[in-house]
């Protein structure tokens, strides 16, 4: 995936400016920023939430920037979103199987075929598999504890099977133990996949990530090694602090 | 999945033994059945895809007058009325859709709102084709199938009328119970997510409201066929609510809503008409408070919570 001097403006203000950034195919990358820094947003552009000012978006070569939400999923954008964003009156299993007929273009089906229910399920039990989220695929998503949830946030970006993954803070608001389960999933993502993770927690990032962005004001800063993140002056003395603690 | 497929063998047991239980209200019975149609099409829109309109009379109006109008001047076969009744409808759905499915919630409302008082005002208007406020007279059906003659008793009425919703019904449930129908519950749960899985939901919505339109346009075609006249009120804002009502006080969403809301709606009505004519809609409103605070799913809802307690089942 490619960036290409993205901008988005709302009104007088420049969240995102000129931003031009490469995620090669099975690149784990990080981009870390303040709070404002438009990390986020820089999310909602790729993913096609919003529409860019100016710039383009390719995936693959291809220019995806005039293609809406749903079309972009269907290039090879998958995401998951900072705050849980779930079918939350459904199970976790009901959750996931929307994302796996959608992914296998038989979701506008207009007939039940149980041997097409039986293909998605079978799916559905390899996802949760992979997420060790089987015993709950049959509980409502509402009653869940807020770690499984962010789970079941993630299982639904995986069935889609995406090339590129976003992952907006994936372990925001979870408890520390399940923050390690969550991460454990994500270093076991299929190779090929490129994922660009946001993520507060600087050690998390530099474990992970073996490219590092750093947005500050909508402009990327620096980009490079978590060693030469590490090291970047400007941004110790702008972002890292002496904490080291994003 | 078995207790559904009961329940479901249910529905098409009880319409089948309906006018043998109770003969003298064939009519009345006859009359149940349309709106069920109507209200189990209306359950596509507002109860599966999240969409609360008042337009759905609309559909059944031009449905019935499609219907009538090709009686009148081309053929007076019933079953080809069906068809065209649920095409005409189907039409003005693919018309008012690509408008309509733009907004949600209170311009949504809104805007359905005007399209039955724009479709009923043409309808007015055009008096030379629909007969104008004197409704559409002169309609003079064959026989279903070439077969079977409308009587007087209304017994041909209600099994045609019926058998339609039988095959509406299986229509519907192949429907909700399709993975189309399961991305409209996701739609109606969480439309932006849908949209972030890849969901064409614009597309999806609009294909369930033009099924939601033809069927809505049968069972007009329907009303057209049995009563042998049209009136310019089915194509009012007052039936759209009465519709929406029925399936609110049924249950949205629940599959069997419209078949027990229409029933409960169209009794409680012939019933207060008759015995109390000055206030028979307070007691409708009250009605429907009570479901509201004490059943908020409807009265499948509140049956499928009973049966729950008592069997373990839901409906």
């Amino acid at each position: 995936m490619e960036l290409r001097g993205l901008s988005k403006r709302f009104g007088a203000l420049d969240v995102i400016r000129d931003v031009s950034f490469l995620l090669e195919e099975g690149a784990r990358c990080a981009l870390i920023g303040p709070n404002g820094a438009g990390k986020t947003t820089l999310i909602n552009l790729i993913s096609g939430r919003l529409a860019p000012t100016s710039g383009e978006i390719r995936i693959g070569g291809r220019n995806v920037t005039a293609m809406a939400e749903a079309a972009r999923v269907k290039a090879g954008i998958g995401r998951t979103f900072q705050i849980t964003n779930l079918f939350r009156r459904l199970t976790v299993g009901e959750n996931v199987a929307l994302a796996v007929a959608e992914h296998a273009g038989v979701a506008g089906r207009l007939r039940p075929a149980p041997r097409m229910r039986a293909r998605v399920d079978a799916r559905v039990s390899e996802v949760l598999a992979t997420l060790r989220l089987e015993d709950e695929r049959n509980r409502r998503v509402d009653v869940l504890p807020y770690g499984v949830q962010r789970m079941v946030e993630l299982a639904i970006a995986l069935a889609l099977e995406p090339a590129v993954l976003l992952l907006d803070e994936p372990a925001a608001g979870v408890p520390a133990d399940d923050v390690a389960v969550i991460f454990a999933a994500i270093e076991k993502l299929p190779a090929s996949m490129a994922v660009l993770l946001i993520e507060h927690d600087i050690d998390i990032v530099f474990r992970f990530a073996s490219r590092v962005a750093v947005l500050v004001a909508g402009r990327i800063l620096v980009e490079g090694t978590p060693a030469e993140i590490r090291e970047h002056a400007q941004v110790r003395a702008l972002y890292l602090g002496e904490s080291g603690h994003a | 999945m078995t207790a559904t497929r009961l329940l479901d063998g249910l529905v098409i047991a009880a319409l089948a033994i309906a006018p043998v239980l109770a003969p003298a209200y064939l009519d009345l019975g006859t009359r149940i059945v349309i709106v069920a149609l109507c209200a189990l099409s209306l359950d596509l829109v507002v109860g599966y895809c999240g969409l609360v309109t008042l337009g759905h009379a609309a559909f059944f109006g031009v449905g019935a007058y499609a219907a009538g109008i090709f009686a009148l001047r081309a053929s007076a076969e019933p079953l080809a009325g069906l068809l065209v009744g649920g095409a005409a409808a189907a039409l003005l759905g693919v018309l008012s859709g690509a408008v309509l499915l733009r907004s949600r919630r209170l311009t949504l409302i809104m805007l359905s709102l005007a399209t039955v008082l724009v479709v009923q005002e043409t309808a007015n208007k055009l008096g030379w084709l629909t007969g104008g406020a004197d409704g559409l007279q002169g309609i003079s059906m064959a026989p279903v199938a070439g077969l079977f003659a409308f009587d007087l008793f209304g017994r041909v009425s209600y099994v045609y009328a019926a058998v339609v919703l039988a095959l509406g019904f299986l229509v519907f449930r192949s429907l909700v119970d399709s993975n189309f129908g399961r991305s409209l519950v996701g739609i109606r749960e969480n439309e932006a997510r849908m949209r972030a899985i890849g969901t064409p939901v614009d597309a999806r919505l609009r294909v369930a409201f033009v099924i939601a339109a033809a069927m809505a346009g049968v069972a007009g075609a329907l009303q057209a066929q049995v009563a042998e006249f049209v009136a310019l009120n089915a194509l009012s804002v007052d039936f759209s609510s009465e519709i929406l009502i029925m399936l609110i006080l049924g249950g949205a969403g629940r599959r069997y809503g419209a078949f027990l809301g229409a029933p409960v709606y169209v009794v409680m009505q012939d019933y207060l008409a008759r015995e109390d004519p000055a206030n028979w809609y307070l007691w409708i409103g009250l009605l429907l408070l009570a479901i509201v605070f004490f059943a908020p799913g409807g009265l499948t809802a509140w049956i499928g919570a009973l049966a729950q307690r008592v069997g373990g089942k839901r409906l």
